[in-house]
């Protein structure tokens, strides 16, 4: 291997071609020379042990640090670059390094990473190149060594979760009257404080709470009801492919699958997470041990969109086996798709008879724009046939409502927030 | 220590392992290579001495050797002509001209050969080059006609003959041209032009096709060139064949090159500075480690099938059709607007929407109920009409909604 160093000693070296022509032997012989002393005096690069350190999950956009230490087992101390072969997706920016590892160290190599796509990205190999002395030749080999950074849905939508938890805490002790339900529960007994509904006030406690200090309101406050069940189920199949956006289907509900999943759960609820195409590709639970949300995250980062039909007649079966009880069960997929007459609709009434359903679906918001584009004739004929596949898909939807399904369809940025909102909306009226 | 990298010897050979069907496909052609150098031996040469095909001549060449005992010289460049020619002074000398044109120089000196006494044989189809290098007396003449299937005239001797071998042929038969001469054999035309003309620089032979493999048998062909080339006892035994090649040419341009000129610098500064470019692409092509692939997820356009369907509406020309899904898309989301439930009539909603609007009922009636679209001009602005009117009832409504 010949470096650029030596291109340049060679250029330098025409000089004396031009003085002295007739010695062009000698001076081919020289540099020649040279680059076969600098090959022989480099250290060599196969002594080096590249140990790879486990690098933490990080969520795509945001940037990582993965560090890889090289030991230098052999007797001469090595100079040159490392080469870090991250795929192009995990935006290295900083794969090519100098390095410098004296004969018996070690130095480490840190490689900052800006991961585009969610899933295992991976650095299958680390190439070192030793330069000699005058750095005009050296050895290059490659140490087949993988590193593998595990990159978790980006969860953009988790700006949404302060505000969506708030509304949360509010219902938490609110006074309950307008919202009384079947599925609110008792929660405390508390002073008046202006402002509360007067038909709260609880006159039992009021008369047992009276003093000398004077008269005391006493109101009753509720709160929603806890440890419910939240089943988030993600078709992963063809219809998830799909570009809505530049980002597939799937990637707007994994988002508000994260959404939901970390609000359920912040709520007390025991959140189950399955993501299914032919058969269930990834699960997570709450009621695992850790974190909900990076379980989930990481469950979620291994989901890809498969071309296969999706397989819904295996999923009251799956359900059936996470809980008995009834649940909130919320299908991820394409309301828009024609698949959904053979595929959803058969096995609903199964899901609707127990649990309470909500079909949440991507909205293509490209048709809306075809739709209003009414310039030309070409215009015009793509506008009536976006018409059309939106009429379909509000059939589907009240098709689906007439079975007792709530359906929330929303552009990919908007669906994660919508789904919260219906998440909070059941729970305030103690529908779950 | 475990080392993460192959050791030398093992990755040679695991390198040897990957790029063996190369090597062996790179030995394999080249042995083949080779071989088929070292085994061929068929001249394909037009007129070659030693070419079995049809436009050959080895089966002159190997009556003349085995027969007549003729030894062919064969040269290609006239300073190994002149070689021979001085070591055999009683050679014959055979020019067979084909394109290249031999030395001014030589042309004289082989004049002058003739002159004192050598045999001396122009063999050439190209009448015109041979006019030119034979001198002024010498000019082109007619081909030898062909009858209607392409077979050439046969042609006698004629009485002008004087040459024995031509008199001893009586007639040839073979495609070619002629020379115009003072005396010849074989005459053409009027009698002035000869296939075998005696010229000034010696005899010249018009029709070397006679003596190819194809036509040596024909009519006096074969007589004639045993009788030109050595049929006779006081023929000589060596027969210089002298083939004009681009050798001749390079030497003979009278000009000084400009590359004669260069200082001594110039070559080993061109060859140093080659080197250093081949330098430049072994330093730039050598890359660090392998090509790194990226697994792509697979990409579908959610907006196809409806761009695809769009597309089928026009290509079937489906006016009405169109019309009508523009209607019910509008229907259902002016019933939306207007709150009129998902299963009012038509009619209802035309009547709700015309007061919206605050338009002529009748006009956004027939808008509504009775689209009248018979063509593309007519859908599209059947289309902005009903995109006007969502407009004007939307504003309303909106208008109405902060009122109250």
């Amino acid at each position: 291997m010949i470096t650029f160093r030596f291109l340049w000693a060679a250029l330098g070296a025409s000089a004396l071609v031009l003085l002295m022509p007739q010695w062009i032997w000698l001076w081919l012989v020289l540099l020649l020379g040279l680059a076969a002393a600098d090959l022989l005096t480099c250290a060599s690069p196969r002594r080096i042990r590249v140990v790879r350190e486990e690098p933490r999950p990080v969520r795509a956009g945001e940037h990582t640090t993965v560090t890889t230490r090289l030991e230098n087992h052999g007797a001469r101390s090595l100079r040159g670059w490392a080469k870090d072969g991250w795929q192009p997706s995990a935006g290295a920016a900083n794969p090519l390094q100098k390095i410098r590892v004296a004969a018996g160290g070690s130095t480490r190599v840190q490689v900052q990473l800006t991961p585009a796509r969610r899933g295992r990205l991976s650095s299958q190999h680390l190439t070192i190149r030793s330069l000699g002395p005058l750095g005009l030749a050296g050895r290059q080999v490659v140490h087949r060594v993988p590193q593998t950074v595990q990159v978790l849905p980006e969860f953009a939508s988790r700006k949404h979760l302060p505000s969506k938890l708030r509304r949360l805490r509010e219902l938490d002790g609110a006074t309950a009257v307008q919202i009384r339900g079947a599925g609110t529960e008792f929660d405390s007994l508390r002073d008046y404080v202006r402002g509360d509904d007067v038909r709260s006030i609880d006159w039992r406690a009021t008369a047992r709470r009276q003093d000398a200090a004077g008269q005391h309101l006493v109101v009753r406050t509720w709160r929603p009801e806890r440890d419910r069940r939240v089943i988030l189920c993600l078709d992963a199949s063809r219809t998830s492919a799909a570009r809505i956006k530049d980002e597939p289907r799937l990637d707007g509900g994994l988002e508000a699958a994260l959404l939901v999943g970390t609000l359920a759960a912040r709520a007390g609820d025991r959140v189950d997470f399955l993501a299914f195409a032919r058969e269930v590709l990834a699960t997570a639970s709450s009621s695992q041990r850790g974190d909900f949300l990076s379980l989930l995250s990481s469950a979620a980062s291994q989901v890809q969109p498969g071309l296969v039909e999706a397989d819904f007649s295996q999923l009251p079966g799956e359900i059936a086996a996470v809980s008995r009880h009834k649940s909130l069960v919320v299908i991820l997929t394409a309301v828009d798709s024609p698949a959904l007459h053979e595929g959803l609709l058969p096995v609903l009434p199964a899901l609707t008879k127990k649990h309470r359903v909500v079909v949440a679906s991507v909205q293509n918001p490209e048709l809306v724009e075809r739709a209003a584009a009414r310039e030309t004739v070409s215009d015009v004929y793509a506008a009536a046939a976006a018409e059309r596949a939106m009429i379909e898909a509000e059939a589907v939807a009240a098709e689906l409502g007439a079975m007792g399904v709530e359906v929330v369809q929303a552009p990919p940025e908007a669906l994660p927030a919508a789904l919260a909102d219906t998440y909070i909306r059941l729970k305030a009226t103690g529908k779950l | 220590m475990t080392a993460t990298a192959a050791s030398a010897g093992s990755a040679a050979r695991s390198a040897a392992a990957r790029w063996k069907f190369w090597i062996f496909l790179l030995v394999g052609v080249l042995l083949l290579g080779l071989l088929s150098q070292l085994l061929e031996t068929s001249d394909t040469e037009t007129y070659g001495t030693e070419n079995t095909d049809l436009d050959g001549y080895a089966a002159l060449a190997n009556v003349l050797a085995d027969h007549a005992g003729v030894e062919i010289r064969r040269t290609y460049s006239a300073e190994i002509t002149r070689e021979a020619l001085a070591e055999e002074p009683d050679a014959g000398v055979v020019v067979l001209v084909r394109g290249f044109e031999p030395e001014q120089q030589f042309l004289q000196e082989l004049q002058a050969e003739w002159e004192s006494g050598r045999e001396v044989l122009w063999l050439s189809a190209d009448t015109v080059l041979l006019s030119q290098l034979l001198g002024p007396e010498v000019q082109p003449g007619p081909a030898v006609p062909t009858g209607a299937a392409g077979t050439p005239q046969e042609l006698a001797a004629g009485g002008q003959c004087t040459h024995p071998a031509a008199g001893a042929a009586e007639s040839v038969q073979t495609p070619g041209g002629s020379l115009t001469a003072q005396t010849g054999c074989f005459p053409l035309g009027n009698g002035e032009s000869f296939l075998l003309a005696e010229t000034p620089s010696g005899l010249a032979f018009t029709a070397p096709e006679a003596f190819t493999n194809q036509r040596i048998t024909d009519a006096g062909n074969a007589a004639l060139a045993l009788g030109l080339l050595g049929g006779q006892d006081d023929a000589p035994a060596t027969l210089i064949w002298y083939t004009p090649s681009g050798a001749d040419t390079v030497g003979a341009d009278e000009w000084g090159s400009p590359l004669t000129y260069l200082p001594g610098w110039f070559w080993p500064l061109v060859w140093w500075l080659l080197l250093c470019a081949g330098i430049a692409l072994f330093a730039a092509g050598r890359r660090y480690g392998p090509v790194v692939s990226e697994p792509m997820p697979v990409s579908v356009p959610a907006g196809e099938s409806a761009e695809g369907r769009g597309r089928m509406y026009q290509r079937a020309n489906a006016v009405a059709e169109t019309a009508q899904v523009l209607r019910s898309a509008h229907l259902l989301r002016l019933a939306r607007l207007l709150r009129l439930g998902r299963h009012a009539v038509p009619q209802t909603i035309a009547e709700a929407a015309a007061r919206a609007a605050g338009r002529d009922a009748g006009e956004v009636g027939a808008l509504l109920e009775r689209p009248a679209v018979r063509s593309n001009e007519d859908l599209v602005s059947y289309a902005q009409a009903l995109t006007g009117l969502q407009a004007q009832v939307t504003a309303a409504v909106r208008m109405r909604r902060s009122h109250e």
